[in-house]
Order: structure tokens, then sequence, then C-alpha cells
């Protein structure tokens, strides 16, 4: 499942681990979601989502 | 946004669970060393019932190891518990083949009996090389 994470913290200047921090989660997860090697449950999408305010659908893409 | 303050208790659950997790793991290892070393010292001088209590002791340690495990894994995030669950699973399915292929072998006195310390080594050591080999895939 591609994903817009690595942007979406860019552009609001949040480190891996910030974001981590803020959803929860070891910074290792942050790294293995960026590198699309891990899908998220839906309750870790909607709070990565909610922390970009943005939708789900517009950070995570299921179709390759 | 602020730095991880180790002095601190931490906000992310993860850490946290991380951390504690650490800490009762070497309370559950050192008492293990402890507990094994002075019941060793100390069983060819013993009796009934104390001598099967003085063998038995150093497993209750191990028990806490275990629960402290499964407290991680149920503290800890969802990435972090695939990992965990994965690699002991990898490790499980793995020392379980071994340990049949073995079995076959020793029945007709192929090879000798082992100890059953056997086991429980390969596991621990096919846990630590899985845990390696996931997290780098994971990367």
């Amino acid at each position: 499942m591609k994903n817009r994470i690595k942007v979406l913290r860019a552009e609001r200047d949040f480190s891996q681990a910030d974001l981590a921090d803020l959803v929860g989660v070891s910074r290792q997860t942050i790294v293995a979601l960026e590198a699309d090697k891990y899908a998220p449950s839906l309750t870790l999408a909607f709070k990565i989502a909610r922390v970009f305010a943005c939708r789900v659908e517009d950070v995570f893409d299921p179709i390759d | 946004m602020s730095g991880d303050d180790r002095t601190t208790t931490p906000k992310n659950p993860t850490v946290r669970a991380s951390r504690r997790y650490t800490i009762e793991l070497s309370i559950g290892m050192s008492a293990y060393v402890v507990i094994l070393i002075a019941t060793r010292f100390w069983l060819a001088s013993l009796a009934q019932p104390w001598l099967t209590i003085a063998a038995l002791a150093p497993a209750l340690p191990l028990l806490y190891a275990f629960f402290a495990v499964i407290r991680l894994l149920h503290d800890t995030d969802e990435f972090a518990r695939k990992l965990i669950v994965e690699s002991a699973a990898v490790a499980g399915g793995i020392t379980a083949v071994l340990a049949a292929t073995y079995g076959f072998a020793e029945g007709p006195h192929l090879l000798p009996h082992p100890s059953a310390w056997a086991t429980w080594t390969t596991f621990m050591a096919l846990w630590l090389i899985a845990s390696f080999v996931i997290r780098v895939r994971y990367r």
C-alpha cells in the first residue's frame, strides 16, 4: 500500500520521531510505513490522517 | 517538538512499553543468574524436599521474564507486535522441524539423546536470529 506520509511529514516539518510520538508508535513503525513495507491497521491509518488533518484516502492509497 | 528525555516517563505508549520491558527483562535475567548460581552451589548439600525446590527455583525468574514478553506484546504498537510474533513463529517452526528431524534420527540410535535444554537454547538462538533478519527485511 502506497502512502504520502514522508511528503506530508516534510510539509509540516515533522521528524519521524515526532510523528511516532504523536500517533503513539515507535519510530521503526514510521520507517516501515514510509518504505511501504507495512500496511497499517485502520486505527493507525486514521490516527496518522488526523495528525495531518487529511482524509485517510489522502494519505494512503491501497492501489499500487 | 521536544526530544526524548530519558529521565521522565515517556508519553509515547510504545516507548514506555519498551522501557518497562527492558527493566523487567533485566530484573528477570539478573534474578535467574543469581538464583541459578546460588542453587547450583548448595544443590549437592540439600535433601528432599529442598533439593526439588532448589532445582526448580531458577524457573521462577524465567516465568517472570516470559510474562514480561507477554506484557510487551500487549502494550507495544502493532508493527512491533507483528515483528515479535513473526520472529517467534519462524523460530518455533524451525525448532519444531529440527526437533522432529532429530527425533527421527534418534529413534534408530543414529544420534545421541540430547538434553531438553537443547530445544530451549535452539529456540532462543533462532528467535534472536529471526528477530534480526525480520527487522532488516522491514527496513
